[in-house]
């Protein structure tokens, strides 16, 4: 793309230019916004790259009642003659210099648009080992410079794991990450394997079939500006909730449409999850996590509980009945009073009434196609994606589904599990959207998921397990998680939650005002190797089928 | 780089033996002293000099409308910044050197209605204002050749008269200021002779116009057919009028309303004739005194006629209801003159002033 000139830098005593920022003059008719990159003349033939934080619109008038004065004193019908002197002074970051010089910037230096390729230097695009397809910045001179993020910081070893944070309902959070997953796949598809929680309808039900109506040329120029093909997934399997309903199709407690679901199972893509109770037996702490245990008692009976040999959650209920009553006690040694087992007895008849708590069919037809968690896990493999149907489960269910998932893998990649190599699986990404569910900033009692997830977050790009989350509010997500985020991504939030979050609190204001009116299909991404805070940028709208697809 | 007055005192030891250029307090010496209107001169003005005679002592001006193009296309400030910057030792007397930045502006409204300088006609000069003493001329320009080369920054040397019962300092200064009259009459000169100043495009010049003693300017008042001053001070104690119709600006301007104008008057500079009126462009009520507000408007009376009738009281309403459209917007907050400063003229004057190096870079050359 070719340069123009659209102004100069102003240096001056009170604002100097300085090794980090600039300030330019725009003439009269330039257009520009804020996250253009522009390149300045700078000394020795170099050339500055700086990215626009904020403009201003400044005049000579001396204050706002000079204004008024020169309106004839306040009369709204008055049209001064003389037009006030006035310039649009652009504020901006300086990213990178051509030469590596660092000198700040002379006054009347020239800014001009600027080119496509020192744009990606001055980001830092430059040099990655495998870029992974981000989105593109669109600039108001035109220019369109596609953005990747470094797998090794997306990824691991080297920093792991993202956040995405924004307000529902703009269409923005899973479909940026859904995006994003999907780049992944096309670019990184055999390191890879993604486990994802459906937790909205029938959102994540249908990833792997095309859109309803064929994308837009628009929409496809899009995909291919971030060099990537419109295609829908590859390689997705599904789990649903295991309902004991006959008439629920296959067995699945879910809202995917039935012709989709229909051929899931036909393809053997699509199983039905469920929670026996020997399974269960080592999982009591993901049920009743959220269950507050000042005095850990609960603990205690999750040992104990572990020793019995129960073949039915019947049994399991009637055993834990008998617990919580005295009388029946003899021949039970137990060191948990009657009190405890009693609630204990109340939370599991409860909380196990749903019908992923079954045992195994010995029914071969109609076929149920149930499976343990874990196995699915274990069936996973790189360039695979597992989908997981949430939705339709309560929220302590849904903790317990995703606390599973997540210990089953971390279990694996620890080696821990004899029955599969930790590579088996690849780089496990895992999606999990509603994060303050799982790891809420106000869990102070350690709860197991939330510790599970710190674990994983922590520890997890050297063991090669990545957690996507995505959430309505930064301010409820554990600090632990989101600082081990080497990326993060800021969609349309509310100045209430800014003034909340105190990782907004360093935003410059433009910043802050730009996510407060973040369009539909904008977001600002902030990434390991970035050489600046943030950027803006846009993303294709993904391509596989949605319900409220439009083109 | 070399100071200027290491660069002067190599020179004079050259020249002239026993005179020495000495270092001194480097003071600016542009502090107005307080007062609150002020004449450029104390010429008397007696008689109504407009045609025809209006008959009475206040008129009304007509306001335009915003989408009639303005005649008053062009604007000219000139500004200057002067120092005493070190003493000479001559002859037994110990003189001032008195330096300056001077320089006109000269504004332009576009098609648009946008004010730019035209800096064709913008120009900007360093002096050093010598004493009589080194009045020979090639010493002039040798000095001038040599403090320009050497110190990197082009400077012209005048000369002032020294005069007994004057302050030698007062000498230099006006010295400079009749230096930048000088390039005033240099621009009208470019403008006129480039056939820009029109009927339709008139050159607004803050000031009275007033200029005398010009040696050395071809000062030719054709020139000057479509050009007016425009003050923004006058004194109140000028008299206008004889005899029994004798009566001080103050109090036949204190009773003009806005949009109102008095009649012309006739006054003289050496042999010119000059036309000049009183326009109040704010309304008296939002002032804080009577007097604020009003601009004192001047033109040559160019051809044998007016010279004896007077100004076209036509032409003189057309200039009056254009200067009073020119009202907003204003500088107020930046500039004590805010009521009656044309917000071209503040704009002429900010550009100039802002191409002049800062004090402390200027007193630094020497």
């Amino acid at each position: 793309m070719v340069t123009k000139p659209i102004g100069k830098v102003t240096a001056t005593e009170n604002k100097p230019t300085t090794y980090n920022s600039i300030r330019f003059w725009l003439t009269e008719n330039e257009e520009i916004k804020i996250f253009d990159v522009v390149r300045v003349q700078h000394i020795k033939g170099s050339f500055t790259y700086a990215i626009v934080r904020d403009l201003q619109y400044i005049t000579d008038s001396a204050g706002h009642l000079a204004n008024y004065i020169s309106s004839d004193f306040g009369d709204i019908s008055a049209q001064p003659y003389n037009k006030r002197l006035g310039a649009t002074i652009a504020e901006a970051e300086v990213l990178y210099n051509s030469a590596e010089i660092e000198m700040p910037l002379r006054d009347g230096a020239v800014v001009e648009t600027a080119d496509d390729e020192g744009v990606r230097k001055a980001l830092g695009l430059i040099g990655f080992k495998k870029p992974i397809p981000a989105g593109y910045i669109s600039m108001s001179y035109g220019a369109e410079v596609p953005i990747e993020f470094e797998s090794n910081y997306l990824l691991g070893p080297e920093g792991a794991h993202l956040n995405i944070a924004g307000i529902s309902g703009l269409a923005t959070k899973t479909s940026f990450a859904m995006f994003l997953l999907n780049s992944i796949q096309q670019r990184m598809g055999k390191d890879v394997s993604m486990i994802l929680f459906n937790v909205k309808g029938n959102d994540l039900l249908s990833i792997d079939i095309p859109s309803k109506s064929e994308l837009s040329e628009h929409r496809k120029a899009e995909w291919k500006k971030c060099g990537l093909e419109p295609i829908p997934f590859k390689n997705v399997k599904y789990l649903y909730p295991y309902s004991r309903k006959r008439e629920s199709s296959f067995f699945s407690s879910t809202a995917a449409r039935s012709d989709f679901l229909s051929k899931q199972h036909e393809e053997n893509r699509a199983f039905n999850y469920y929670y026996d109770i020997e399974y269960m037996l080592d999982k009591m702490n993901l049920l009743l996590g959220d269950v507050d245990d000042p005095s850990s008692t609960f603990e205690s009976i999750f040992e104990e509980i572990k020793n019995i040999d129960i073949k039915s959650w019947e049994a399991f209920r009637t055993e834990i009945n008998n617990r919580s009553h005295p009388g029946k006690r003899s021949g039970i040694s137990s060191n948990v009073q009657s009190q405890s087992w009693r609630k204990f007895y109340r939370f599991i008849m409860t909380r196990t009434k749903n019908h992923i708590f079954d045992q195994l069919s010995v029914i071969k037809d109609p076929p149920r196609r149930q499976i343990v968690v874990s196995d699915a896990i274990r069936k996973l493999r790189p360039g695979e994606i597992l989908v997981v149907d949430i939705e339709p489960l309560p929220d302590y269910l849904q903790c317990l589904v995703v606390g599973d998932i997540v210990s089953t893998v971390r279990n694996i990649k620890l080696g821990e599990d004899e029955s599969i190599s930790p590579d088996d699986l690849g780089r496990v990404v895992i999606f999990a959207d509603e994060l303050n569910k799982y790891a809420p900033k106000t869990d102070t009692s350690g709860r197991s998921l939330t510790n599970v997830l710190l674990e994983v977050t922590e520890r997890g790009r050297s063991l090669g397990i990545i957690l996507f989350g995505a959430e309505q509010f930064r301010s409820g997500i554990h600090d632990r998680i989101l600082g081990n985020c080497s990326t993060n991504v800021y969609g349309r939030t509310s100045p209430v939650e800014m003034s909340k979050c105190p990782d907004y609190k360093y935003f410059p204001d433009s910043h802050k005002a730009t996510i407060t009116r973040l369009e539909q299909g904008s977001l600002l991404l902030q990434h390991a190797v970035f050489k600046t805070h943030l950027i803006k940028v846009k993303f294709p709208y993904p391509c596989y089928y949605k319900e409220d697809t439009s083109k | 780089m070399k100071k200027i007055i290491d660069i002067i005192n190599d020179e004079i030891r050259d020249t002239q033996k026993g005179i020495e250029c000495l270092p001194c307090e480097r003071v600016n010496l542009d502090h107005e002293r307080y007062s609150e209107y002020k004449d450029a001169d104390e010429h008397k003005a007696t008689d109504i000099f407009e045609y025809p005679n209006p008959g009475k002592d206040t008129l009304q001006t007509a306001f335009i409308p915003h989408d009639i193009p303005s005649i008053l296309k062009y604007f000219l400030d000139s500004s200057r910044k002067t120092y005493k910057i070190a003493d000479l030792k001559v002859k037994g007397r110990y003189l001032p050197l008195v330096a300056g930045q001077v320089a006109v502006g000269v504004m332009v409204r576009d098609d648009n209605n946008s004010i730019n300088p035209n800096r064709r006609f913008c120009h900007y000069e360093n002096v050093i204002a010598f004493p009589d003493e080194i009045s020979n001329d090639d010493d002039r320009k040798h000095l001038a050749n040599s403090i320009s080369s050497k110190s990197s920054t082009p400077f012209q040397v005048i000369i002032y008269s020294v005069k007994e019962d004057r302050d030698p300092i007062d000498l230099g200064v006006a010295k400079i200021m009749a230096h930048m009259a000088g390039m005033e009459l240099n621009a009208v000169h470019e403008l006129s002779n480039n056939s820009l100043l029109q009927s339709n495009s008139l050159l607004v010049k803050d000031g009275p116009l007033r200029y005398k003693n010009l040696k050395g300017h071809n000062f030719d008042i054709t020139q000057f057919r479509n050009v007016i001053g425009v003050s923004k001070r006058f004194r109140p104690s000028f008299t206008l009028g004889s005899g029994r119709k004798k009566v001080d600006v103050g109090v036949l301007t204190s009773s003009l309303e806005m949009g109102e104008r008095t009649p012309v008057f006739k006054t003289e500079e050496e042999d010119k004739f000059i036309g000049m009126w009183y326009l109040r462009i704010r309304p008296k009520n939002q002032m804080i005194n009577q007097l604020q507000g009003i601009i004192k408007v001047e033109c040559y009376a160019i051809d044998k006629i007016e010279e004896e009738q007077g100004l076209n009281s036509d032409r003189v309403n057309t200039i009056s209801e254009y200067l009073l459209r020119e009202r907003n917007v204003t500088p107020y907050g930046q500039d004590y003159r805010w009521a009656t400063h044309l917000y071209p003229i503040f704009l002429a004057e900010s550009y100039i002033k802002s191409c002049m190096f800062s004090n402390l870079r200027f007193e630094g050359l020497f």
